[in-house]
């Protein structure tokens, strides 16, 4: 080769010049390429590593543990139904509701179909579900507060009692303790609807919230009485000439809200009642707010008087 | 199991620099699989003058290759150009030691030593030696080895350069992560494309005009017999057209390239041409017949030092098939006929041959073709000669190229 014979007169032959791989001469280029090149080996190397590596385990696995291998299914046979609500439902509730077979598998639940079943329950407000593999199934539940009782009476004439929520849902509930139930008004409204197999929400009844919650959180003395709230004369809008809440205390008193600006309202009521109290004047049969001035309207004097 | 080999084939010219990638397959036969190009700079007259700059353009053209190609190369064949170049014809000469007379290896190890072994100079380094043949008692042989005779000989054209000049260029090469595996002149290179086996059988002159220098090379019997570099090209034209016409370099390289010719006729005195073209404001009227005059007299002077660099071998005698022009600067128009008046010799415009795949056939890609094909063949050659005779290697080779 050309090489070999040029190498005998190194001393004056092109092939004498030291060749180096860092050379003087390296640029942004090259070093990129250098970087790359390194890269790749590492890569290369690392890769024969993790495969060496992996093959190794996996002898070693093979060898020392052979009686506990086994091969475990992506799912097996439902085991757990795991509950989980923010409210009074319970997992015997769920159980009951699902009423799935015994020996169903994992893979053969239908999550879905059981969501779209859950959130056709009223008193369930959102709900979610999950396969937990390999043998168990988690149901997340938000429930519905009630805030009011409504007794319904159908067709037959016979009575039942459903619950509404702050956003005007009407639902049977269930596994409510008495003392849930028993501090809520009755809901008075003219007539309820039907909506599939249960009733049409009723509008206004954020409103309604708003008045109770304002009403038990700052006047506690004066929402304790109230036992009927009425919207035969609110249809939820509150800009309508006329439209007014009614609320019925155990007392009969009969008290009469505009649909806004209840804190000035229960203030002025508070004070009306201190000053009934004060000057004696016997009981009230209706005290109409929903005016600037409030009307009062007494029981035993059958007379209307004002109060400023 | 094929064994391959991936190659790349670096001119550094003063203008551009040019990367091929090949892929050797087995020894025998190349692919050519990238190619990447990017304009010079740091270069003068084919010599490095900003290794930095040089050093940019050179690995830009690299990995540029390489991402065409897909690969990384393993070794580089570079060209080597620059005035630093100079040749010698040196023969060696042993008596035969045997006392039958008989040639031995011996003795044809020792004419080989004694015909390469001449001392250079300080500072300078051979890159060929390329051998022109064995005479045994003055008379040819091809293979001395056990022929009978009492004086052998043998007779080299040894090329040799600056060693600082080559080192520059390794060290570029080197710079990029990458060994030189061989160094071949641009000349040779240019020139084992551009001629026919019968120029370089009968006799021809291979002109690789460059942007820096103007290469060259004889071809006779087969061999490259002499070589050379004229530290002119195309580079100077557009210099003297930018000081000759005052204009900018960029204007005066398009005035080149547009308007130019080797030599004034009588049409071009009267005619006039505009620098930029838009005969807007900035652009200036030119005499066609000075833009030629300029160019003409550079190119007489190259043509006579030429000339005089060729010495005995400028006659039609030495060169029966003439003289054979490549390079970028070669397609100026007219310039045949004035390089032919000036030498007296038959020119012609060259080109790479017909297998070599159509974008590469430009004579700006002659010298890194060259290279790779002296990748090939230089892997079976011991000394530098014309490409072996056999068809099916360079049928092979062809068909490769032209794929």
């Amino acid at each position: 080769m050309a090489k070999k014979k040029a190498a005998k007169n190194q001393s004056s032959s092109w092939h004498s010049i030291k060749q180096s791989s860092a050379g003087r001469g390296q640029t942004k280029v090259a070093r990129k390429r250098r970087w790359a090149i390194s890269a790749r080996m590492a890569g290369a190397v690392l890769a024969v590593l993790l495969v060496l590596g992996g093959i190794g385990g996996g002898l070693y696995f093979l060898n020392s543990k052979p009686e506990k291998l086994a091969v475990v299914g992506a799912s097996g046979p439902l085991r757990n139904i795991y509950f989980q609500t923010d409210g009074v439902l319970t997992r015997d509730w769920l159980v009951e509701r699902l009423d799935l077979p015994n020996d169903v598998s994992l893979a053969d639940v239908n999550i879905q179909g059981i969501r779209a079943q859950l959130a056709a329950e009223g008193q369930v407000a959102s709900v979610a579900v999950e396969k937990r593999f390999p043998d168990a199934i988690v149901v997340n539940v938000q429930e519905r507060r009630p805030i009011l009782k409504l007794v319904i009476v159908d067709a037959s004439g016979r009575r039942g009692l459903r619950l509404v929520d702050a956003s005007g849902v009407v639902y049977q509930g269930a596994h409510y303790a008495t003392d849930q139930l028993e501090p809520l008004p009755f809901l008075d409204v003219s007539t309820v609807k039907r909506q599939g197999d249960g009733y049409a929400p009723i509008s206004g009844m954020s409103t309604v919230h708003g008045l109770m919650t304002l009403a038990q959180g700052s006047y506690p003395e004066i929402y304790d009485q109230w036992r009927i709230i009425s919207v035969r004369d609110f249809t939820g809008d509150q800009q309508e000439l006329g439209a007014t809440i009614h609320v019925v205390t155990k007392d009969k008193e009969e008290l009469v809200f505009a649909p806004d600006n209840f804190d000035a309202q229960l203030a002025r009521l508070r004070k009306i009642y201190a000053h009934l109290e004060e000057k004696s004047v016997g009981p009230v049969r209706r005290i109409d707010l929903s005016f600037q001035e409030p009307i009062i309207k007494l029981a035993q004097a059958q007379s209307r008087s004002r109060y400023r | 199991m094929s064994q391959s080999k991936i190659v790349g084939a670096v001119e550094i010219g003063t203008t551009h620099v040019v990367a091929l990638i090949g892929e050797i397959v087995n020894g025998r036969s190349l692919n050519l699989i990238g190619m990447a190009e990017s304009s010079s700079s740091g270069v003068k007259k084919g010599e490095i003058v900003d290794f930095r700059a040089a050093s940019n353009s050179v690995h830009a053209a690299i990995m540029g290759a390489e991402k065409s190609a897909g690969v990384q190369v393993e070794a580089v064949y570079l060209s080597q150009t620059g005035q630093h170049l100079e040749g010698f014809h040196h023969v060696g000469s042993v008596n035969v030691s045997s006392s039958d007379n008989c040639v031995s290896r011996a003795d044809i190890q020792r004419v080989i030593d004694d015909a390469k072994g001449k001392e250079l100079g300080a500072e300078r380094v051979y890159i060929h030696h390329i051998k022109h043949g064995f005479r045994l008692d003055g008379k040819p042989v091809e293979q001395p080895l056990g022929e009978e005779g009492s004086k052998l000989e043998v007779s080299y054209w040894s090329v040799h350069g600056s060693e600082d000049r080559v080192r520059d260029h390794i060290h570029i090469i080197n710079g990029f992560g990458l060994p030189v595996e061989d160094m071949i002149l641009s000349s040779i290179a240019t020139a084992s494309m551009v001629a026919t086996a019968e120029d370089k059988r009968r006799g021809a002159l291979v002109l690789d005009m460059g942007g820096g220098t103007t290469d060259w090379a004889i071809y006779r019997d087969g061999v490259i017999q002499r070589t050379g570099v004229v530290p002119i090209g195309g580079d100077h034209l557009t210099n003297d057209l930018t000081l000759g016409l005052r204009v900018n370099r960029k204007y005066a390289e398009k005035l080149k390239k547009q308007f130019g010719k080797a030599f004034v006729e009588k049409q071009d005195k009267g005619e006039n041409v505009w620098m930029v073209g838009d005969q807007m404001i900035g652009d200036r009227c030119l005499s066609r017949g000075s833009l030629v005059q300029i160019m003409q007299l550079r190119l007489e002077e190259l043509f006579t030092i030429l000339k005089k660099q060729l010495g005995e071998f400028c006659s039609e005698e030495a060169l029966p098939c003439g003289v054979v022009l490549s390079g970028g600067a070669s397609v100026l128009p007219g310039l045949p006929e004035l390089a032919g008046k000036i030498l007296g010799l038959p020119v012609r415009i060259g080109s790479n041959p017909e297998w070599v795949r159509e974008d590469l056939r430009g004579p700006g890609y002659s010298t890194a073709l060259g290279l790779m094909h002296y990748a090939l063949t230089g892997q079976h050659q011991e000394e530098f000669t014309a490409p072996p005779p056999e068809k099916g290697l360079m049928k092979k080779v062809s068909k490769l190229f032209s794929l």
